[in-house]
């Protein structure tokens, strides 16, 4: 027993996945083989029609590929068992694009409690855990509100708290941060962060701000149903050339960078951070 | 615009508030029954009491409780004017064709008026008091033993919970859609019947597509969390039921007791009715 | 051609227990020619600022004039107001009901009562000028586009009113990088060629900096700033407080220059690279 080895928590081989449109074929994710560790903080990046939210709904089942197998902890999500197919959906949680379409109530804390609920949960664990969730997100005091009258950020909050609940291992969240404005943005992404690094909880983040990757330990990129790029973010920024191939624009700091690099100037092309940049600059001189 | 389905609930924390929403439904149900077989000034007036001093404990403004009457206020005038006119009562003091007016038909339109009015104003008072939310966790409570016929309580009341979820969220789309159309030059308020009709074309179609998108999402969200997984579906919310709604059954029986007894024990019917024949003759 | 706004306050659901202060006190003026951008937080009062300017909200407390409409007038021509300031709201796809693209965009001139020639040249022009394809997507069903077409296609319906103002909420809300650049790169031909005044909402600073003459920022219902790009990002510490982040360029030149360095404040990465290759120069 190799103590050292990570854990694999979603192992995807050779997956397809095509959707049948007006008789043509639109293959939405072309062989695809990805593998994500526990404790990882992975973004999924790609443009709009790239094929990450295909990939994204084959990690827990709610889709299965065509071809090739996805497996979460050990069980398939072909497994068409009803005790396999809740298991990994308990254990893949997943968070959507618009806040206002995953909500089922009107008060947020009934909304938490759902998934336990629907698992069957012990009243009492059920108010812990609604608890736990909520301050995990830092909502708690808003659990006995409506959750119309609240910002996008804080609803979207909410939305990880109730799959919180249901105590998963991984967290998919599918364009999550798409529809939110830049505070409510941040508010999630400092929210992924600590659930990441505090409860160690695997994070797959599908979006298409790249900024967002800055601080994640891998970036996987897909470009028309391929993955383009998989690695470390910093490498990622230093190719310029490869994120405009796949329809995608480097976050400011690194487009500096980038320009002085071009320029021949001894800067570190994949510098993503300002304060870094800046010291950088400054020794220029 | 979006607050209005939720404005009918009135927040002041009182005691009525936090009954059990179940003691509450059970309460207005009863209510509502019981005013059918109410037929004189004593128990209506013991009916308008007991609206007062609900309103007053719950802290309600009067005047708030009083806005629900509006929408039934040609209704009830409608049926007054018919209860006067035709109702062929009593002695008639005026008579044209097949009209007349009697003390007895107006005393009786004035007994119909009165019934309508409380019959709504009970609910009223039920809606302003409790949250759409506990409303449904209290019917589906109450409607539990149906699960022994195989009626499938548990989906119900989710349905009843996401459309109550949702209809504040299609209200903004709705009000939103409609301005973006407004700016586009469509005029929604003119023209005759069709004219408005086709109007609303350019706002029920994205609404529509709005909603069967936002259905697609939902629906995978209750797949991802685990929706159906467990045949022993538990509860977060547990209904308690408490000393304050003790109080408010004892409040109630004692407006059954004034209807029953009252009608029984005192003539005041009788002296209303020498009072208007008095008066008008 | 220009717009007035004096003292412009508002108030949603007066005299209730959910009152809120909307607005508070707003004035400025908007010549013709002018980019301008809005900001400030979800919540701060811009999409009521921006109702109001085209009478989808009435006025209640304050003046606004736009153009010769005066909208404190009795009763103000708001059909003529809607054709003049035009308003593409946030995810404007949202909106797009008709059966083809072409009936869809000719929606506006339509309401406008234009006869069908004058409907059909003006939607041909929009369609060109939001950059597609007249020929292949006229006949099409706007729910059959992708999600980038269908926001071209509702932009277009707002354009074929040829409005001289265009309000825009918003524009690249959702849309990936290459998506966002496309449309930014459309709003300015827009703005250089039929609607030579455009007020846009954002929340992206960058584009701001890139794109805009001018910014009005607003917090909590009143105007904190009316400045250019320039002039309002050097404030750096004031804005974020308001929760409004300042482009990295801004930040990094800021901090150069405090540090000795002889760089202007410069608003794009392109402008702040060739400043520093600049700056070494000299110093060599």
């Amino acid at each position: 027993m190799c103590y050292n080895m990570p854990m694999q928590a979603i192992s995807m081989q050779n997956v397809s996945y095509r959707y049948a449109v007006d008789d043509a074929d639109l293959l939405a994710v072309d062989r695809v083989s990805l593998s994500i560790e526990e404790g990882e903080f992975v973004v999924l990046l790609g443009t709009n029609g790239s094929g990450k939210s295909t990939l994204a709904k084959m990690m827990n089942g709610l889709l299965v590929p065509q071809e090739g197998q996805v497996v979460v902890y050990g069980d398939a999500t072909s497994d068409e068992t009803d005790e396999v197919i809740f298991r990994i959906r308990a254990t893949v949680g997943m968070v959507f694009q618009n806040p206002d379409n995953q909500m089922v109530a009107s008060i947020i804390e009934d909304d938490v409690a759902f998934g336990p609920e629907n698992l069957g949960i012990a009243h009492d664990e059920m108010v812990e855990r609604v608890r736990w969730a909520l301050e995990s997100v830092g909502m708690y005091e808003y659990r006995s509100h409506t959750p119309t009258k609240l910002s996008g950020g804080q609803k979207q909050r909410v939305a990880i708290a109730s799959v919180l609940a249901m105590r998963p291992k991984v967290l998919v969240l599918d364009e999550s941060t798409a529809m939110l404005d830049p505070v409510g943005r941040a508010e999630v992404m400092r929210v992924l962060h600590r659930l990441n690094r505090e409860a160690g909880i695997t994070v797959v983040l599908i979006t298409h701000h790249m900024d967002e990757c800055t601080e994640a330990s891998r970036a996987v990129v897909l470009n028309r149903g391929r993955v383009a790029y998989d690695g470390k973010p910093h490498d990622l920024f230093a190719d310029e050339a490869l994120v405009a191939s796949c329809g995608l624009e480097l976050p400011p700091v690194a487009k500096i960078a980038t320009l002085l690099g071009d320029m021949g100037l001894k800067v570190d092309k994949g510098t993503s951070d300002l304060d870094a940049l800046y010291e950088q600059i400054c020794r220029l001189k | 615009m979006k607050d209005v389905v939720f404005g009918q609930y009135y927040p002041t924390g009182s005691g009525v508030h936090h009954m059990d929403a179940r003691a509450k439904v059970v309460l207005a149900l009863a209510y509502i029954v019981l005013i059918f077989f109410v037929d004189s000034f004593v128990g209506y007036f013991a009916y308008a009491l007991f609206v007062l001093s609900v309103t007053l404990v719950a802290k309600v403004p009067l005047r708030t409780l009083l806005r629900s009457v509006k929408g039934v206020a040609v209704l009830v005038l409608f049926i007054s004017i018919i209860n006067v006119f035709f109702s062929g009562l009593g002695e008639p003091l005026w008579q044209w064709w097949i009209l007349s007016v009697s003390v007895d038909s107006l005393l009786h339109a004035a007994k119909m008026a009165l019934r309508i009015l409380l019959l709504v104003l009970g609910p009223a008072l039920l809606t302003y008091t409790t949250t759409p939310m506990e409303l449904t966790d209290a019917i589906e409570s109450l409607m539990t033993p149906l699960k022994w016929v195989r009626f499938p309580v548990r989906d119900v009341a989710v349905i009843m919970s996401i459309a109550l979820r949702m209809i504040p969220t299609l209200m903004e789309e709705t009000d939103r859609i409609m301005l973006a159309q407004k700016a586009r030059g469509a005029s929604l308020d003119t023209g005759n019947i069709f004219k408005r009709v086709k109007a609303l074309v350019p706002i029920l179609i994205p609404l529509f597509v709005g909603a069967f998108r936002r259905a697609e999402e939902l629906a995978l969200a209750l797949d991802a969390r685990c929706y159906n997984a467990s045949p022993k579906r538990t509860r977060y919310r547990i209904l308690r039921f408490g000393w304050r709604d003790l109080v408010g059954l004892l409040a109630f029986g004692s407006l059954v007791a004034v209807v029953v007894l009252g009608a029984v024990r005192y003539d005041f019917d009788g002296m209303i009715y020498d009072l208007v024949a008095s008066w008008v003759h | 051609m220009s717009i007035e706004v004096e003292g412009l306050g508002y108030t949603y659901m007066k005299k209730s227990p959910y009152e809120k202060r909307a607005l508070d006190n707003v004035s400025f003026r908007v010549e013709e020619g002018e980019f301008v951008a809005v900001v400030g937080q979800t919540g701060s009062g811009k999409s009521t600022l921006m109702q109001h300017l085209n009478g989808l909200i009435k006025l209640t407390e304050g003046k606004i004039k736009v153009d010769d409409i005066d909208l404190t007038a009795r009763r103000p021509d708001y059909k003529r107001l809607r054709f003049l300031v035009g308003m593409v709201f946030q995810y404007p796809e949202y909106q797009l009901f008709d059966e083809t693209v072409a009936k869809d965009v000719g929606f506006g001139c339509r309401n406008a009562g234009l006869s069908a020639e004058e409907t059909e040249d003006r939607v041909r022009q929009a369609i060109a000028l939001v950059g597609l394809d007249y020929d292949e997507i006229a006949d099409r069903s706007p729910f059959e586009l992708s999600g980038g077409q269908k926001r071209r296609v509702a932009i277009a319906g707002v354009v074929a009113m040829r409005p001289k103002v265009l309000i825009l909420d918003e524009p690249t809300a959702g849309l990936d990088p290459v998506g966002r650049r496309e449309i930014m790169e459309m709003v300015l031909s827009l703005h250089r060629t039929v609607c030579p005044t455009v007020l846009m909402v954002s929340h992206d600073m960058e584009a701001v900096a890139e794109y805009c003459d001018r910014v009005l920022v607003l917090s909590h219902g009143t105007l904190a700033y009316d400045a250019t790009p320039a002039a309002l990002f050097a404030k750096g510490e004031q804005l974020r407080d308001m929760g409004l982040d300042t482009p990295a360029s801004v930040q990094l030149s800021t901090r150069l220059r405090q540090n000795g360095w002889d760089v202007p404040l410069c608003l794009t990465p392109k402008a702040l690279a060739e400043a520093i290759a600049k700056a070494l120069e000299g110093s060599r």
